[in-house]
């Protein structure tokens, strides 16, 4: 039986062609899930940079920090970078005759107890062999500290219960670091000593101390390794000059490479960059200051990277930085016209093309950047190729694409994951720069294109999809779609797979979204009567297609009933009953009534009766139902018959039509002929059906024709009342600004309003004086009535 | 859900309260939220407009409780506010009036926001690690903060979005707290669990401030997110009445939400300067027409921004739909969410008395 819906019901097929259902539940995909991107940072050599991707996620490296520091690497990478240096610097302190591994567990994960003479650690016992007693005694100090020393310990007293405790515990070790300095003789435990001070002096919150023994061991100008910037880290946060703390910020961005995003997060704002250069004394130092600027820009930062590349060509977040700006251009250029090519205004309820202006300036900064790039060396050369070859692919310029990507590929060795994003790249320029006419996978591409559906990569999928859309190729274009999002890999977790999203190009939608993930959604908003027969002529019946073809089409095949339950339903929607009964009856009858559809539940209902108040409720009439082949042949038959003047019965026939097309408007029980979607509060769809579909155009004219023809007085009233009962329906939909002068109006009553505005009911009250009564405020009266005339 | 023996006995016994009560008669108790983390004091203008309607109750938020990796629960979002005992001040200045007043007759009640994840998996032993921590702290702030110029409390409010599933946890500290403070306890109550009290349980506080805005998604496109009426009667209409004491919340906020290719990316402040590199396109939504940085978001035209607010005219219709069909109790607190200048330029302190004022009807 249909069902009173409170809320929202979103059908979707769960089908092969429909890969994702999300019931009721509101999801929306953020703004990355619709970003497309051909060159991503981790197909390039690793930096600490990566992590630092454009993202309109201001967190992005953040999360990769906190959230998945062990599978998801760029932060553990990063810690990993700047404590490989330090592990670095004492593997020159021992002479390097230990293995570098070695070093690490000693210094990052042995316990402080088994620091002692008759350790079996190799770095241990090779400090005790050269009499390294220092260095071993500054080791169990700096282990014994440890806690003391991490953002958690400062984190520890969060509810303000008290850390004089730590704070004092802390106090303790700076002497102690303070009086074995004063005995060391060894320069570079000293200069470890006094870096621990500044540290423990920081979550002291002692700047004082910390700037003290800052002076005293370091140098701003004169950085060397790991442990000066950890150290410049550290006394940033002393500096109340901001400039300063920009400065010495911006170094260590660019040099401790596990402190980037907390370096990054704590740049000040509103600091000139020439306050911030006034601090530098080298080139590099002033470039340092422009990366980090840059990384915190997420707009145009060409003339950035134009400082940087003129202070230091050599800057090892240069590459990186050109990738970025790719990547931005990539989603301000791709994601616009792929996913939202004519953006619907959601402001304005209305398509337009305001998106093209903007496209052509974004295109004009991607020629700028080319520009650049053509006259730039790079230390990283498959940074600055694949950016000439992705420029000149934004800027459709695809010949010159295909001649750096095969120029490219050469060189590269197959296992290198760039060459398959080339051969992706080299197959879209080829595919994109055919003329309309000729829209076609070429041979060599094939194997390819199934590869990208065996590893969901579904925008690359998308992408094809939406071109051929473009180029007119409707056909081709519906079985790339039917691919997107639809590989049921079992191996990957939804959240693992890269989805596409897209949004309609046309006014249209066919469910509560502006938005698409999936096929069948797509097809139902934007494809007309026309493609949709093609897509089904040529699944059906093009014979001699190619072992791809088949696979092509093989998803939409075994779906083809549903393809036609379209179709019919798109000529429901059209009125066009025997077209609409033809590809009814393609679905095999076994659909209409099995559990894995949902036409056994919202069409499991009578769909030539209701009343004066059922919509979705169930009857005592719904013991007989239709399916949309039974319904749409017996409205046939009853328009048939309606048609013959003769008939005695024909105002009945005309009556059970008229309830026919109410049932299948938003407020009755077969509202699924003509829709997959239905809320109680979003009319915002826009198919061509659309008014009479919440106006009730159709079911009111035929119970006008009923009361016309009827020869009972009483039936003639009833069908009045009924086509009243329309009126009232586009009576509030046309009213629906007024409604809200109810909540302004404690007097104002909405229904009495619309009441008062429906002509049918004057009419009835006028004409059917003795009836009027009974059948307005009567709620049996409509059972009585019908009974009359049955 | 385990309840004191005298739950039900309380929960009839509060409910014969509100049921002996003449709409007429309701005695209305002005209140404020204070949700701002980063000003040390009240402003010379909101303090005018709290002497010149006479608040009555300051629900300033202290901080909120969220999850803690290593604590299981933390305080983040700690309220810098402070009263200024030794701020210097003209003889006659009206900000003496002010502070006079707010030291004699405004109650400041604290509030504490605890995010629902926080009590997803909570031991008992660490719920009561919580709420003495909550206590502690709540203590602390007010004597460092208030406590030598404001009565003393005697209620402490927790504000959480619970759920059907965190429900039990949060009944347990709701308690707890309870025991461990010695104050009374209210909390908030969004609409949905006023509607379905039996699926969500009815929380075991003294009274509840019933919320009545966000009803909507953010993401809702088309409509006025903070406050739609529609969403609001059909909560309200048909409710049981709720077996507490019940306090109302109302809005009286704005805000501005940036979208990206029609894609929800923050919300941002636009200053006066700002404003110019946008175009009003329809209501709600304004249009980007040139390249701008706001907020550290790099707008390029076609950006658009949705400015949802409350105007007096939504808010007395709200009012309206509130009075029409909840039986309120009196005295009922009428709290409005939240006090700030920026607001207080919308709502002028006449329409902010008009509001009191009209649940006294």
């Amino acid at each position: 039986m249909t069902r009173t819906l409170l809320i929202i019901i979103i059908l979707l097929f769960h089908g092969s062609v429909i890969t994702q259902s999300r019931s009721c539940a509101r999801f929306n995909p953020d703004y990355d899930d619709f970003q497309l991107r051909l060159f991503r940072p981790e197909l390039f050599s690793c930096t600490p940079f990566c992590g630092f991707e454009y993202s309109y996620n201001d967190f992005q490296a953040y999360y990769d920090d906190e959230l998945f520091d062990d599978e998801y690497n760029e932060t553990r990478n990063r810690e990993e970078y700047s404590r490989n240096q330090n592990i670095h610097l004492w593997a020159n302190y021992i002479g390097n005759q230990v293995d570098e591994s070695k070093i690490y567990f000693a210094v990052y994960d042995l316990n402080m107890d088994s620091i002692h003479q008759d350790s079996y650690d190799e770095f241990i016992c090779a400090l005790y062999e050269q009499g390294k007693m220092e260095a071993i005694e500054y080791l169990k100090f700096a282990k014994r500290i440890t806690a003391l020393n991490s953002e958690d310990v400062r984190m520890t007293d969060p509810w303000e219960k008290g850390n004089y405790h730590s704070n004092l515990y802390r106090s303790k070790f700076i002497q102690l670091a303070q009086q074995n300095m004063s005995t060391c003789k060894d320069a570079e435990i000293i200069r470890r000593y006094a870096f621990q001070c500044i540290r423990l002096a920081h979550y002291n919150s002692d700047s004082e101390s910390a700037s003290t023994c800052f002076n005293e061991y370091f140098n701003v100008h004169d950085c060397k390794d790991i442990i000066d910037y950890w150290a410049l880290y550290y006394i940033a946060f002393a500096q109340e000059n901001l400039s300063m703390r920009n400065f010495l910020l911006s170094q260590v961005f660019s040099n401790a490479p596990d402190k980037m995003f907390i370096s990054s997060f704590h740049y000040a704002h509103g600091v000139s960059k020439e306050e911030v250069f006034a601090q530098a004394s080298t080139n590099i130092e002033k470039a340092n200051i422009c990366v980090l600027s840059a990384f915190k820009n997420r707009g145009k930062s060409l003339d950035q990277l134009k400082e940087i590349y003129a202070l230091n060509p050599q800057s090892e977040a240069l590459p990186f930085l050109v990738l970025r700006e790719i990547n931005k251009l990539e989603d301000w250029i791709l994601t616009p016209y792929y996913t939202n090519a004519i953006v619907y205004r959601m402001d304005k309820g209305e398509y337009d093309n305001s998106i093209d202006q903007g496209f052509r300036i974004d295109q004009q900064y991607a020629a700028a950047t080319l520009e650049w790039i053509n006259k730039i060396n790079l230390n990283d050369q498959q940074v600055l190729q694949c950016a000439k070859i992705d420029l000149n692919f934004l800027l459709r310029n695809f010949d010159r694409s295909l001649a750096l990507i095969q120029s490219m590929k050469s060189g590269l060795d197959k296992e290198n994951p760039l060459l398959l994003a080339l051969q992706k790249t080299e197959m879209m320029a080829t595919i994109f720069k055919q003329k309309t006419e000729e829209s076609c996978i070429p041979g060599k591409y094939q194997p390819l294109i199934k590869k990208m559906y065996a590893e969901d990569d579904n925008k690359i999928l998308f992408m094809l999809a939406r071109e051929f859309e473009y180029k007119g190729s409707t056909t081709l274009a519906a079985k790339f779609f039917s691919k997107v999002n639809n590989n049921d890999n079992q191996d990957r977790e939804y959240y693992e797979i890269e989805h596409a999203f897209w949004k309609s190009k046309k006014k249209t939608k066919s469910n509560q979204h502006f938005w698409f993930d999936e096929a069948f959604s797509y097809f139902d908003s934007q494809y007309n009567i026309s493609q949709m027969t093609a897509l089904i002529n040529d699944l059906e019946h093009k014979t001699g297609k190619s072992a791809f073809e088949s696979w092509l089409d093989e998803d939409l095949v075994q779906q083809l009933f549903k393809l036609h339950d379209l179709l019919g339903t798109m000529h429901i929607r059209r009125n066009q009953l025997p077209e609409a009964l033809h590809e009814f009856r393609q679905v095999p009858d076994s659909v209409w009534d099995s559990d894995n559809y949902p036409y056994n539940y919202y069409l499991n209902c009578n769909s030539f009766y209701t009343n004066f108040y059922q919509e979705h409720e169930i009857t005592a009439e719904d013991s007989v139902k239709y399916n949309k082949v039974e319904l749409t042949a017996h409205l046939i038959d009853l328009l048939k018959k309606s048609k013959n003047s003769n008939d005695p019965n024909r105002d009945k026939y005309l009556f059970s039509v008229a309830n026919c097309y109410f049932n299948m408007t938003k407020y009755g029980n077969s509202w699924m002929m003509r829709r997959y979607f239905w809320s109680t509060h979003d009319d915002n769809t826009n198919f061509e059906d659309s008014h009479d579909y919440l106006h009730c155009d159709y079911a009111k004219k035929y119970y006008l024709e009923a009361k016309a023809a009827s020869r009972s007085k009483t039936f003639a009233a009833l069908c009045l009342r009924m086509a009243g009962r329309c009126e009232k329906y586009s009576l509030i939909k046309n009213n629906e600004s007024i409604e809200r002068k109810r909540w302004y109006d404690r007097d104002f009553n909405f229904s009495d309003y619309i009441f008062q505005q429906n002509k049918l009911y004057k009419k009835l009250k006028k004409d059917y004086p003795d009836d009027y009564q009974e059948l307005i405020s009567n709620c049996y009266s409509f059972g009585k009535y019908y009974a009359m005339k049955k | 859900m385990r309840y004191s023996p005298l739950y039900p006995l309380i929960v009839v016994l509060a409910f014969s309260v509100v049921a002996c009560r003449n709409k007429n008669e309701v005695k209305v108790e002005r209140a404020f939220y204070y949700w701002k983390t980063t000003p040390s004091r009240l402003s010379e203008k909101e303090s005018e407009v709290l002497y010149n309607i006479k608040v009555k109750k300051l629900y300033a938020k202290l901080f909120e409780v969220a999850p803690d990796p290593i604590l299981t629960a933390a305080p983040v979002s700690k309220t810098n506010l402070n009263v200024e005992t030794n701020a210097y001040y003209e003889e006659g200045s009206p900000i003496l009036t002010y502070l006079e007043w707010q030291r004699d007759s405004l109650t400041i009640i604290p509030t504490i926001f605890v995010l629902n994840e926080v009590l997803k998996d909570i031991s008992p032993n660490e719920l009561d690690t919580l709420a003495e921590n909550i206590n502690f702290l709540v203590r602390k702030y007010y004597i460092q903060k208030f406590n030598e110029s404001y009565p003393r409390f005697e209620e402490i409010q927790i504000d959480c979005d619970w759920t059907e599933s965190t429900s039990q946890n949060y009944f347990e500290l709701l308690k707890k707290i309870k025991t461990v403070s010695g104050k009374k306890i209210s909390c908030t109550l969004r609409l949905y669990p006023y509607k379905y009290p039996e699926k969500m349980g009815i929380p075991p506080v003294d009274r509840v401030m019933l919320m009545c805005y966000n009803l909507l998604s953010p993401l809702e496109e088309n409509k006025n997110t903070i406050l739609d009426l529609k969403e609001l009667e059909s909560y309200l209409k048909g409710s049981d009445r709720y077996p507490l004491p019940l306090d109302i919340a109302l809005p009286i906020y704005s805000w501005h939400r940036l979208y990206h290719n029609d894609q929800y990316i923050g919300t941002i402040q636009p200053d006066e300067y700002s404003k110019q590199f946008f175009t009003e396109i329809s209501p709600y939504w304004f249009e980007a027409n040139s390249e701008c940085t706001i907020d550290g978001y790099f707008i390029k035209p076609g950006d658009k921004v949705k400015i949802e607010s409350t105007d007096p005219e939504l808010i007395d219709a709200a009012i309206a739909i509130i009075l029409k069909e909840v039986e309120l109790p009196s005295p009922v607190t009428i709290s409005l969410f939240h006090l700030d200048e920026s607001i207080l330029n919308i709502h002028d302190q006449n329409t902010i008395d008009h509001y009191y004022t009209s649940f006294s009807r």
